[in-house]
């Protein structure tokens, strides 16, 4: 019986709505960059984690700042780290389409948010500190 | 006596693909291990018995399904590799990002809820 799920070319096609949108057209890349894209996007999330856990630092042990402060302040942490979860996904969807279709990789739009972003958190929080002395 | 030269899809395995495939699972199983570090964190910021409980236990049943999986996947990318079948992981990537989106959320709530 034929393998419902086969390419043309009798590899394996991946199943539902987004797959169908990522194997659209091109062909398989090497599996080397599908696994190196794969890792980055892994490495992000861990990124995405450590946010949302100094987040969580923050509301537990930043006890000498005021409470609005520090909840303003482990809100933005968590928001920016779950919302880097979401812009890592799509990074991924965008570099592995770019794979298939053998074009150059997207530009990473992440980098410089999480790096600005981390920027004016630590000058918030340094505000913060000498406010309170 | 000399071992017999491998065929070009087993270098791939062997070579290539072989040492990637084992790098992207400790990858997958790191990622799964941070999970549970944040999720043991928001357990206990909820401070309530229960409550904590509950999300402690999710953070380590998804760690432990990351893991087991990761480890069931690297056997299988590793046949999908010998035989040129696609090794993308649109699902499981899917689902991790919506699993830490998910834990953000949780986090906001763990902050703005006393």
């Amino acid at each position: 019986m034929a393998d419902p799920q086969a390419t043309p070319d009798g590899s394996r096609r991946a199943r539902g709505r987004w797959a169908q949108r990522l194997t659209e057209g091109g062909s398989e890349p090497d599996p080397r960059f599908t696994f190196a894209n794969e890792r980055t996007f892994l490495a992000w999330i861990r990124t995405s984690l450590a946010l949302v856990a100094a987040g969580l630092g923050v509301d537990a042990f930043a006890v000498d700042v005021p409470d609005w402060a520090r909840q303003t302040l482990a809100v933005l942490l968590i928001v920016f780290g779950g919302g880097m979860a979401a812009l890592a996904f799509r990074r991924w969807l965008r570099a592995e389409t770019a794979l298939r279709h053998d074009q150059p990789l997207p530009t990473n739009r992440i980098a410089p948010i999480l790096g600005y972003g981390l920027t004016v958190g630590a000058v918030l929080a340094l505000v913060l500190v000498f406010l309170e002395r | 006596m000399t071992a017999p030269e491998p065929s070009e899809a087993e270098a791939r395995v062997l070579l290539g693909g072989g040492l990637q495939n084992e790098r992207t699972t400790m990858a997958w199983i790191r990622t799964a291990l941070s999970l549970l570090g944040t999720g043991a964190l928001a357990a206990r910021q909820t401070g309530s018995g229960l409550a904590a409980a509950i999300v402690l236990g999710i953070a380590a049943v998804a760690a432990g399904g990351l893991i087991a999986d990761a480890e069931r996947r690297h056997e299988g990318r590793r046949a999908a590799i010998l035989a040129g079948d696609p090794v993308v992981a649109l699902h499981h990537v899917a689902a991790l990002a919506a699993l830490v989106a998910a834990l953000g959320l949780l986090s906001v709530l763990v902050v703005l809820i006393p």
